[in-house]
């Protein structure tokens, strides 16, 4: 990629639009956020840097402090929590500059290069360009959804040592920024493993019979990861289990096996089915929970009658669905 | 204004949409599986049946009974038999008793949903074997037995006597 390439400041104008027509444009922002929920980590701040700015620490948050820069002037920022879900693809990057160039009125145009890192600042994309900076704070926004800044990028890419945003500032007389976030967008945001995939509930015995259940004397770990609100549902792919032997099927119900979430879910989760719980075609809830990676451990159960319960082989499909609205 | 509202509709439907379509997932299979070997199991309460000393009462009675004398009880998950042989033609003893004078019966079933028939009238053992009961797949089945041994004032001279014999539980 050759050439620079410059953004466009968000407008901060304030349009004499009608109560309704911002009713509309408010909609209108609603309707995208919810399709963007989810798709993206939102804006971040960063937490360590190094350069040459001066107060550069006043550019982590959107408030009323500035870092500034003169031309010529090279600042790094870094340590973004981005969180990009294992199994996301990342689209692309944002980076927002809250800038403007001082003395305002001073006519001398301003600029400020940004350059991304994904290996601690050894490798650099090439730069997007904020200006000619406006004599009052205006919101830049260099890249976009669909922008990678001219190279693919990897979860890994995204971990707080190693990217980066480097800034350069050019021209004017000082460079005055409060912000420098970070969004990142991704798709396809939602894992889900299983460990083991197969409940093997062994060979049963008479006692089972008596007991009129058996117990998996393992665990199935769940992992998930989820960027926004989740909920995770199972069910049975066919309402009787698999049979073969010599015997007439005997039809097992799927909902002779039972299962439940063991206590103590790691992560972010907000309910879980507690209590033994027959698996149905039917999707049933089995926790929810808000973003991030939750691990859970669900038990099983299975009744065991002389009725249902032939000497065979049995096999019974289930599965998780992770949804994420 | 009338245009802004059809607007807010057109903008209401298209927010369904893309409600909708923003909704993702992921699935994961996952399979449950296990064996079911043929289970049976057989137990008596008792393995001795003991008539005690008989008495010329008994002789005159012509056999000597004794109620309830065992349990048997069954567990089987396929559709099983039940029977019964002596191990021997003849008891041991002072002479050669036949196994035949030793008769049993079913006095009782526990859980007769599980039994399809069996031996409600007595009938003396022999080497082959003779049903008791037939079932269908349960557990915890207890039939209660009665047993009498015949008596003979020409036959049986004093002394003591006994006749092994086996219950076989059968699950083809």
């Amino acid at each position: 990629m050759t050439g620079k390439r410059t953004g466009s400041p968000v407008s901060q104008s304030r349009a004499a639009l009608f109560p309704s027509m911002w009713a509309l444009f408010l909609l209108v922002l609603w309707a995208f956020g919810i399709t963007a929920a989810g798709q993206d980590t939102g804006w971040l701040n960063p937490s360590a840097d190094s350069g040459s700015f001066r107060n550069p620490t006043y550019a982590y948050y959107d408030d009323t402090l500035w870092a500034s820069a003169s031309p010529g002037d090279v600042h790094v920022y870094w340590g973004y929590s981005i969180a990009i879900p294992p199994g996301a693809s990342v689209t692309g990057i944002e980076v927002r500059l809250d800038a403007w160039r001082w003395p305002s009125g001073v006519p001398f145009d301003a600029f400020l290069d940004v350059q991304l890192s994904w290996d601690g600042g050894a490798s650099w994309t090439p730069p997007y360009t904020a200006g000619p900076l406006a004599g009052y704070e205006q919101s830049w926004i260099l890249g976009g959804p669909n922008d990678g800044w001219g190279r693919s990028w990897f979860a890994s890419d995204f971990q707080p040592d190693r990217f980066r945003v480097r800034l350069t500032a050019r021209k004017g007389r000082e460079t005055r920024l409060d912000w420098v976030a970070v969004r990142v967008y991704f798709s396809g945001g939602l894992s889900l493993t299983l460990n083991p995939t197969t409940v093997n509930l062994g060979t049963l015995t008479l006692d089972d019979y008596e007991r009129g259940y058996r117990d998996w004397d393992s665990v199935q770990e769940i992992k998930l990861s989820a960027y926004s609100s989740w909920t995770l549902y199972v069910s049975a792919t066919s309402s009787a289990w698999s049979y073969t032997g010599d015997l007439p099927d005997p039809k097992k119900p799927c909902g002779h096996l039972l299962w439940k979430v063991l206590p103590s879910p790691t992560g972010p989760v907000t309910r879980y089915q507690a209590n033994f719980t027959p698996l149905s075609t039917s999707d049933v809830e089995v926790a929810a929970g808000s973003a991030g990676n939750a691990v859970l451990q669900t038990a099983f159960r299975l009744l065991v009658d002389y009725d249902t319960t032939r000497p065979g082989i049995y096999s019974l499909d289930f599965r998780y669905t992770l949804v994420s609205p | 204004m009338r245009s802004v509202k059809v607007l807010a509709v057109l903008l209401g439907a298209v927010m369904g949409v893309v409600t909708g379509l923003a909704q993702t997932s992921v699935s994961q299979g996952s399979t449950a599986t296990f064996a079911v070997p043929t289970l049976i199991r057989l137990t008596v309460n008792t393995a001795t049946i003991n008539f005690g000393s008989l008495t010329m009462d008994d002789y005159d009675l012509g056999y000597k009974e004794l109620t309830s004398g065992q349990i048997v009880t069954v567990w089987s998950n396929r559709s099983w038999t039940l029977t019964v042989a002596a191990d021997s033609a003849t008891w041991t003893g002072p002479w050669a008793k036949p196994a035949s004078d030793l008769q049993l019966k079913v006095a009782s079933v526990s859980k007769p949903d599980r039994v399809s028939s069996y031996a409600s009238a007595y009938f003396g053992l022999s080497t082959t074997a003779a049903n008791v009961a037939v079932g269908v797949p349960g557990g915890n089945i207890a039939f209660t037995m009665d047993f009498k041994v015949l008596l003979s004032w020409d036959n049986d001279v004093a002394g003591n006597y006994s006749l092994g014999f086996t219950y076989t539980l059968t699950a083809p």
